[in-house]
């Protein structure tokens, strides 16, 4: 009779512990999600195969709209996770996201990550130069920030940048040229007159993808992009180019939205798109970066290969429309 | 003695109180709430406490923005002028002559202006950018072509994106002068040209001018154009909105509020010089016998259809490419060649609720916006005074709001007690309803102005009631007039865009919000594939229409 009853006992245990490990996660999980088609329905489809009882809503649009519309819908939100959108980004929009320390965040690099944990990298991004070799001969490309104020512009037209005012990532682009030449001390002074001088080389897009779409085109010969975009063209006479004097890495991040709906789905959400099978899986089938320092990138030059510069991250995001104003004084003249 | 007893009936008596009560009501709910936050947020600042004008002296300091008030006061005006030169002869044309293929080309005018604006501009890149198919086929000629980036650029693609705009406005016009007039003018020994300058013309005039700031005011609010066709060198006010409002570091939307009452502020202006320059020349027609059409054959047939093609295929054009894009194979974000189903077969089941939305919502809208736009434009036109006049206003200014700006204030205002309406369909519709409603009042009042009253004075004096009389007389004769502008809001709403995008949770996207968001999310295949459905769907739907009231409805 003891017996039984221990192996009663052991056995409804048993059942506790494993639900609790396969805790039937229900319910729905909205998240905003500026990422590509590809690897956004990819992931999402993973996490629904993992947590089958979860339905997944996904609204696609660009960055820009998605973080207005969570600012717009704060006082009631309705999403829960913004997934993806540049560090600079998240890091404006900090105010209506909240705080969640995932359990790998050991094995994320620290300036990957929010010091108060508000947004994780997922996927660090560092910025290239991309080039059509059918407008330009390959000995003429620059292959530094500074050669950029040596330019042609007569011989090979203008190079394509996206709007550092409305893309994070070409206000990530504009830092990284005044951060890499110029000293805090004197805000940068140094690194501003260098983009003085490669302003006038530049044509700035309205939109951030064109930056690449454009060089692919035959639009511009030159473009300054994000690497994700760039080494999705397979094509010879697409040219990526690491910048040789140094360049940024700033990864794109997850956030949980501020008093969102679903806290729980939210948080599991991150756990999963931080985990070791969707960072490997986004690296093997779509060639995102990943931001664990245990996935070992495939069809990737190494980090360790690239030159990397120190990014000055709080300047970046308590200086920000300072330096808006200031690209906006320059351009006009 | 019974008009004596008409003039002391109490007011609440009176129907037209109540509607005008109840438009009020509308418009206050869901246009004057949602803005005062913008009206407020413009004169306020991050820097100050208080009200404050920083905002304003900021835009008129600093040449970045003061510069872009000029460049979209000209790429709106330029436009506007040469969308008449081209909407006026198709429309007299179109109206006078036995045009061959006169059904097709007026379908193509009509599509034409639906092309999503994003799509439109992306088109012609494909064909006359720097390296599209055109400029590089001429290049091997020797032949250079002008850039399409810039103020050239943008004002030949709104021109060509707004002329029927034009085109419509006026050929109602001209359908509906009576026909005496003009042999009187014959009788009295008016040559062909003297008649059309001194005759016809003004009669059609305070259309063309309806046209005109139509146009003016699309161009104005347009965004996808210069946003993509303008670049650093040519910033528009739309296009700085939207980089203050949705700036992915952190705009600054006090900035941005104060734009966009900028932009409200000219287009009252504008409004307020075509009514006054309307008002002063107003024509009443009775359009018992409307002209003959005039049958040429031969080499003059040939020679009065080629003007009416080259303009409505040039026009079209965009969306031919679009359409025969979405059958070529694609690599990660762009066209490569070849024929194939692929980007159809690709879009899968989700298809299907996509379409269910974009026509539950847009024939929903439509039933309001066809009640809402007969009284408003009879209140406007006939019973003149300052309702009139204030509802006149209110109504245009949805028209002037950016869509993402007006999307925005919904968000915010709807999503706290008491009205929670965000995620809902109900927010789509009503934004419909709002930002639509324009074209049918405006049509309505424009056919409405032309009616002579005396046929519901008539009714009147035989006894039957206002109200009796407005739907049976009125409204009756009104309807050509309110179903044109009825198919064109309708049409407006299936590929409206901006407000819709801000509004939609998803699960409620329609046609055209799923065919940008692939293009964006660089999917461009499916998206291709999605805005050909789009313009094939709206074309079968225009024809039926055209078919089915055999002529009766002018669209």
């Amino acid at each position: 009779m003891k017996k039984t009853l221990a192996l009663l006992l052991t056995l409804m245990m048993i059942l506790a512990l494993s639900a609790t490990a396969f805790a039937d996660y229900s319910g729905t999980l909205t998240i905003y999600s500026p990422h590509d088609s590809d690897p956004l329905n990819d992931g999402v489809a993973a996490f629904e195969a993992a947590y089958p009882g979860v339905k997944v809503e996904v609204v696609a649009d660009g960055t820009s709209n998605l973080v207005a519309k969570i600012a717009a819908e704060s006082a009631a939100p309705v999403a829960d996770v913004l997934w993806g959108g540049g560090a600079d980004t998240l890091a404006a929009y900090k105010s209506y996201f909240q705080p969640y320390k995932p359990s790998s965040i050991d094995l994320i690099d620290p300036s990957l990550y929010d010091a108060e944990y508000y947004w994780i990298g997922e996927s660090p991004l560092p910025m290239v130069f991309i080039a059509n070799t059918n407008l330009i001969p390959e000995d003429a490309i620059p292959t530094t920030w500074k050669e950029l104020a040596d330019w042609d512009v007569d011989k090979y037209g203008k190079i394509a940048i996206a709007d550092p005012t409305s893309s994070g990532s070409a206000f990530t682009q504009l830092c990284t040229m005044i951060f890499l030449y110029g000293e805090e001390a004197d805000d940068y002074a140094a690194g501003w007159e260098l983009v003085g001088q490669i302003m006038p080389k530049l044509e700035v897009k309205n939109s951030s993808s064109l930056a690449h779409k454009d060089i692919f085109a035959g639009e511009n010969a030159l473009g300054i992009t994000l690497e994700k975009a760039a080494i999705k063209y397979t094509e010879d006479f697409m040219k990526v180019i690491y910048p040789t004097d140094g360049t940024s890495a700033v990864p794109d991040g997850v956030a949980i939205v501020k008093n969102c709906p679903n806290q729980e789905l939210a948080e599991l959400f991150v756990e999963f798109v931080l985990g070791h099978d969707c960072q490997a899986r986004q690296n093997a089938e779509w060639g995102r970066r990943p931001i664990r320092s245990d996935v070992e990138p495939v069809g990737l030059k190494p980090l360790s290969e690239i030159v990397l510069m120190n990014y000055n991250f709080d300047y970046a995001a308590n200086n920000a429309s300072d330096i808006k104003e200031m690209w906006q004084d320059m351009l006009v003249g | 003695m019974l008009k004596r007893k008409n003039l002391t009936i109490p007011f609440y008596m009176d129907p037209w109180f109540w509607v005008k009560l109840i438009v009020f009501v509308i418009f206050i709910l869901f246009l004057v709430w949602p803005f005062s936050s913008i009206i407020i947020n413009a004169f306020k600042s991050s820097k100050a406490d208080g009200f404050t004008m920083a905002n304003f002296e900021k835009f008129f300091k600093k040449k970045y923005y003061y510069g872009a008030l000029k460049n979209s006061v000209s790429v709106s005006v330029v436009p506007s002028l040469f969308a008449i030169v081209l909407g006026v002869p198709m429309a007299y044309l179109m109206t006078r002559y036995n045009v061959w293929g006169k059904k097709v080309w007026h379908v193509l005018a009509i599509l034409s202006l639906m092309s999503p604006p994003f799509l439109g501009a992306y088109a012609w890149i494909m064909m006359f950018g720097r390296a599209g198919s055109v400029t590089t086929f001429l290049k091997n000629y020797g032949i250079a072509i002008p850039t399409i980036y810039g103020f050239g650029g943008i004002s030949t693609v709104l021109t060509l994106k707004l002329y029927p705009y034009i085109y419509m406005y006026t050929s109602g016009a001209m359908e509906s002068i009576d026909s005496s007039l003009e042999e009187c003018a014959e009788n009295l020994g008016s040559g062909k040209l003297r008649r059309f300058f001194t005759v016809t013309m003004p009669v059609v005039t305070p259309s063309i001018t309806a046209g005109a700031l139509v146009v003016f005011m699309s161009a104005l609010a347009d965004f996808g154009t210069p946003m993509l066709l303008g670049g650093q060198d040519f910033r528009t006010l739309p296009v700085l909105i939207y980089n203050e409002y949705l700036s992915e570091i952190g705009g600054n939307g006090n900035l941005a509020s104060a734009i966009s009452i900028i932009i409200v502020i000219i287009t009252l202006v504008m409004l307020l010089v075509q009514k006054t320059y309307v008002g002063r020349r107003n024509y009443i027609m009775s359009a018992l016998r409307p002209p003959k059409m005039i049958e040429v054959h031969g080499f003059r047939r040939f020679l009065v259809t080629l003007p009416v093609f080259l303009i409505s295929f040039v026009s079209f054009l965009p969306q031919i490419v679009v359409c025969a894009s979405s059958f070529q194979h694609t690599n990660y974000s762009s066209f490569t060649g070849g024929f194939t189903f692929e980007n159809y077969q690709n879009l899968g089941s989700r298809l299907w609720s996509t379409m269910r939305n974009t026509f539950t919502y847009s024939l929903t809208a439509m039933v309001f916006i066809v009640l809402i736009g007969i009284l408003m434009s009879y209140v406007i036109v006939r019973k003149k005074g300052k309702t009139g006049g204030i509802l006149d206003m209110l109504l245009m200014a949805p028209y002037v709001i950016p869509g993402s700006v007006l999307g925005l204030c919904y968000i915010v205002t709807f999503n706290v007690k008491p009205l929670v309406l965000t995620g809902t369909a109900a927010i789509i519709i009503i934004s419909y309803v709002i930002r639509k409603l324009p074209y049918t009042v405006r049509s309505a009042s424009a056919f409405l102005m032309q009616m002579d009253p005396s046929v519901e004075e008539a009714s009147i004096n035989l006894g039957v009631p206002p109200m009796r009389t407005f739907w049976k007389v009125t409204a009756r004769l009104m309807l050509p007039g309110v179903f044109s502008g009825a198919i064109l809001s309708w049409v407006t709403c299936i590929n409206e865009l901006s407000c819709s995008i801000m509004l939609s949770s998803g699960k409620n996207n329609t046609l055209t919000i799923e065919a940008y968001t692939n293009i964006v999310r660089n999917s461009v295949g499916s998206g291709a594939a999605l805005s050909a459905i789009l313009t094939v769907t709206s074309a079968v739907i225009l024809i039926i229409c055209l078919k089915v009231s055999k002529g009766k409805i002018r669209v």
